[in-house]
């Protein structure tokens, strides 16, 4: 039995114990028909329910699934990816959309996934000017454009 | 108030009452961005896109307009988007009910309040239906059937907070009746739990009403309105006032311009809009969509949406939706 | 009478003007399918005012060509890098995109266009042929019905997974989900936690980008340093006899559900894929194949989203009651060029009504014409190597979710989904089940409640309305059924 199977339903537990408060002021029932609180409860229910079955199928080693562990570079990996995309949707609305896009697919395959300059080069090229000309200005989206003044 | 500011207000003045002057002076730049909260399709949507449509092939406005759908959020998407740009001068909001009643529900402070009135487009009246082969033939009919069986006559309608459900909300304060209201997550689901026969009465605009009426499917009870419409199908349908109950509820969609707009820009702005309101096209449109434009600009927009305000925030708040 | 009115709406829509307008429609709805974020619904609001010069019908032929074009837009990116072109497209996503991690993208998506094709065409037939009475069918299905419909689909997903607790904790999350923002009966904030992108709720959009798109490269980056690419041979592209003996009825199923679902207000194409997808697993004979790759689920759920796509058009043509966001679109497009929408359109306005429908036979016809070809190019795009996709994929997925509401709140609901879906895959919780749940909770908790209110707090309305009824049967059968064999399972196996 290894502990960290029984996260699914730890998170679950939360979960349910989140809506269960997050809900507290709600009706459960309103004349003649559920209210906004009859779901969540019987969700969060069903949700803690689930989550005790699966403990004990983690505690009893029943649980089916083995889950394997991840190599410690590929979770560095996708960490810096995640870690990537976050400052991307930070500086969206301040350098644009299209060259947020082009730095972030510069640093993901030159830094990240350390591929050779110019085949890199040549996505990012092709993936920047592709969504500019077709969601901007084909589509006439209006993605967040340069505005370092900000 | 010092001389310089009476100057100003003298100047603002002048631009309001001799537009044409301001105008030149104060055309915006480049291209104008209308933002609405609903979806394509939507009729805020439709309503900004036929009149933006009307302004640029008339070159009414020579500025390419287009039209942003920044949906999500009960419109807040839209509106959070304007009230983030003070003072631009490329911007327009579309006002329609769901910018008034957000924030009274969320308990977020009021954007009409913060938006610079620019002006009332259209308004649309509406009329209560009940099923074709349903016993009520009146409004007194249908009123005394809540009567007297409470909450058993079920009305079907848009969101919950939406105008069909305050217009409801409205019938049963002004006839001191209880009804049981049954939200849909659109007007057209609404429409047909209605024709699907399960339910005694239905709002709908004219348009929406003249057909189902025309087709037989319904009968029109009452119309929401000051006085009756002319057109032949629904000429005798009368008002809920000639019927005793005074129930006037006008759906209404208007424009207003970020805050800290340049004052001379926005009675540009409503010199224009007002001047393609008097459009053929602009009759053309509504007399197709039967709905009518009580045209108000600036400061008299400006008390049009804060009275409508006050109603909405009494409304939601008999039906319980208003957050403290 | 009818036969008459086609030919009559064929003469229409046979003018060198009309012909180019719809294969340009048919055209830009195959392309903004295919761009995640920017459905048909939305392609078609962007490029309306483009068809203020244009005649009526024209317009609405090109329009209504956007509207299902998008159906076999959307396949595209589903199946090559599993980011869902748009809602109704999940479905085909879990398994095509299988197939074409196996290699067989191009029999994916030839599949895919055929069966489009075919349940698109047969739809069409009934918009011709029964309008008047489907309409009236469209009618009888209400809150009571919804509610079950939703049922059947939340009992069904259930059992997609590797253990059944695993995927029944996937669907509560989905269901969870569907909790966020607003109750959606009464309109009273529910779990927003005071954050204004929340208000309406988390919509689908995000979720399933996040959760199918972006959560695939990441797994796909930890893998190793140097992801494989797919090996795809050029006889590969093609379908084998077999896969299309496989395939035959699972279109037939799959369209007719689609055209039942589509027709109703209340439900929409990605309702209709998801219960055609799960009705072909229950016939199928080899059921552990689904979400493998198998190619007759791709079939079911392509042939209904189009098929749906096209049922819609029956409420808004007999009724004025738009039955999906693209139909909504299109009534507004008639408003905008003079047309009042109403149930006398048929009659006030019948060579645009006619015109329109022999224009998706037509639409239809060279929708599979660019297809057929496409299917292999597209799937040659998967050649190149998989670390140069990755960045555009999820630069893709971020742009579309931008678009889909042009806030930035709804990347970052993205980026969140992106990461709980790679979670998902660590600890082996299937997501179809997740995305499926979110698609019906609305629908779920909206209708029982609408019932209640119907009914005054009564039950018997389930028993009292035939379809109900019929629909109610139709459950406790399936329950039974997953009952019984679950337990012979346990006799067989000791």
């Amino acid at each position: 039995m290894r502990m960290i199977n029984a996260v699914p339903a730890v998170f679950m537990i939360g979960l349910s114990a989140m809506i269960l408060l997050g809900t507290s002021d709600l009706p459960y029932w309103v004349e003649t028909t559920p209210g906004a609180r009859f779901f969540p409860v019987w969700l969060a229910g069903i949700g803690l329910f689930l989550s005790a079955l699966f403990l004990v199928q983690v505690v009893r080693g029943t649980d089916p699934v083995v889950l394997e562990a991840p190599e410690r570079a590929s979770v560095v990996r996708v960490l810096l990816t995640v870690v990537g995309l976050v400052c991307l949707a930070i500086i969206v609305p301040h350098v644009g959309m299209v060259f947020g896009s082009a730095v972030f697919m510069s640093y993901l395959l030159l830094f990240v996934l350390r591929q050779r300059f110019l085949p890199s080069l040549l996505t990012v090229v092709v993936v920047a000017v592709g969504i500019e000309l077709i969601f901007v200005r084909w589509l006439g989206v209006s993605l967040p454009g340069f505005a370092l003044t900000l | 108030m010092n001389s310089r500011n009476m100057a100003l207000m003298g100047g603002a003045f002048l631009a309001l009452t001799f537009g044409a002057v301001a105008q030149d002076a104060k055309a915006p730049t480049g291209p104008i961005e209308i933002t609405v909260g609903a979806g394509a399709g939507g009729s805020p949507d439709v309503i900004v896109r036929t009149i933006s449509k009307i302004m640029n092939e008339n070159k009414i406005v020579e500025n390419p307009i287009v039209v942003q759908n920044r949906t999500g959020g009960g419109h807040s998407n839209a509106y959070n988007y304007v009230l983030g740009k003070p003072g631009d001068q490329n911007t327009l909001l579309t006002l329609a009910s769901p910018v008034f009643t957000t924030p009274i529900v969320q308990g977020t402070p009021s954007v009409i309040d913060q938006t610079v009135p620019i002006a009332t487009l259209v308004q649309s009246e509406l009329v209560l239906l009940t099923p074709a082969n349903s016993p009520y033939k009146t409004l007194q009919d249908f009123i005394a059937a809540a009567k007297e069986n409470p909450g058993r006559i079920r009305i079907a309608g848009g969101a919950s907070g939406g105008n069909d459900h305050l217009v409801t909300a409205l019938l049963e304060q002004k006839a001191g009746i209880k009804l049981t209201y049954v939200p849909h997550e659109s007007g057209g689901a609404a429409r047909a739990t209605f024709l699907g026969g399960n339910v005694e009465g239905h709002f709908g605009t004219l348009s929406e009403g003249l057909a189902v009426i025309q087709s037989g499917d319904a009968r029109g009870l009452a119309i929401l309105s000051e006085k009756r419409r002319p057109e032949d199908v629904i000429k005798d349908v009368p008002t809920a006032k000639e019927q005793g109950v005074d129930v006037v509820y006008l759906q209404f969609w208007g424009i207003g311009g970020p805050p800290k707009m340049d004052p001379a820009l926005a009675a540009w702005w409503a010199d224009k809009f007002k001047q393609a309101t008097e459009t053929p096209e602009w009759k053309e449109y509504l007399t197709k969509t039967m709905q009518i434009t009580e045209f108000h600009g600036l400061d008299d927009a400006g008390t049009y949406f804060k009275r409508e305000q006050d109603t909405f925030r009494e409304l939601l708040t008999s039906v319980g939706l208003a957050k403290k | 009478m009818v036969l008459d009115m086609l030919m009559q709406g064929f003469a229409t829509c046979f003018t060198l003007e009309n012909l180019s307008f719809i294969f340009l429609g048919v055209l830009i709805g195959q392309i903004v399918g295919a761009l995640p974020g920017v459905g048909p619904a939305a392609g078609m609001a962007l490029l309306l005012p483009l068809t203020f010069g244009l005649e009526p019908v024209t317009a609405i032929m090109m329009l209504a060509g956007i509207m299902y074009g998008g159906q076999y837009g959307g396949t595209l990116t589903s199946v090559l890098i599993n980011v869902p072109g748009e809602a109704s497209s999940v479905m085909t996503a879990i398994d095509g995109h299988q197939m074409a991690r196996a290699g067989r993208a191009g029999a994916a998506l030839s599949i895919a266009a055929i069966g489009s094709f075919l349940a698109g065409i047969s739809a069409c037939l009934a918009v011709a042929f029964v309008t008047p009475l489907l309409s009236g069918f469209a009618l009888r299905f209400n809150a009571p019905e919804y509610f079950l419909l939703g049922v059947l689909g939340l009992v069904a997903a259930a059992s997609l997974g590797s253990s059944p607790i695993r995927a029944l904790i996937a669907a509560v999350l989905g269901l969870m989900i569907g909790l966020v923002g607003t109750d959606p009966l009464t309109g009273a904030p529910r779990l927003n936690f005071d954050m204004p992108a929340l208000y309406e709720g988390i919509d689908f959009i995000p979720v399933a980008i996040g959760v199918f798109g972006i959560a695939e490269v990441l797994s796909s980056l930890e893998r190793s340093d140097e992801v494989a690419p797919i090996r795809t041979r050029l006889r590969d592209m093609w379908l084998t006899s077999e896969e299309w003996a496989q395939s035959r009825l699972a279109i037939a199923r799959g369209g007719l559900i689609g055209l039942f679902v589509g027709i109703m207000p209340g439900a929409g194409a990605s309702v209709a894929s998801l219960l055609a997808y799960l009705n072909e697993r229950k016939f199928s004979r080899h059921p552990e194949r689904f979400g493998k790759g198998a190619i007759d689920g791709v079939a079911a759920a392509e042939a209904a989203n189009n098929s749906a796509a096209h049922g819609a058009l029956i409420p808004m043509l007999a009724l004025g009651i738009p039955g999906s966001g693209s139909t909504a679109v299109l009534l507004a497009a008639l408003i905008l060029h003079g047309i009042q929408p109403g149930p006398r359109l048929m009659t006030t306005e019948a060579t645009l009504v006619w015109g329109l429908i022999a224009s998706m036979f037509v639409g239809n016809v060279f929708l599979l014409i660019i297809n057929l070809p496409l299917a292999p190019a597209f799937a040659a795009l998967l050649r190149v190597r998989y670390v140069y996709l990755a960045p555009g994929i999820l630069v893709l997925s971020l742009v579309g979710a931008y678009a889909a509401t042009l806030d930035m709140g709804t990347v970052w609901m993205c980026l969140f989904f992106g990461v709980l879906g790679w979670l998902m895959i660590r600890f082996e919780i299937p997501r179809p089940p997740l995305v499926l749940a979110l698609v019906l909770a609305q629908l779920v908790e909206m209708s029982v409640r609408q019932t209640l209110l119907l009914s005054f707090g009564s039950l018997d309305i389930f028993i009292q309305r035939p379809i109900s009824l019929a629909l109610l049967l139709l459950i406790g059968a399936m329950i039974a059924m997953t009952i019984v064999n679950t337990i012979r399972r346990r006799r067989v196996a000791p």
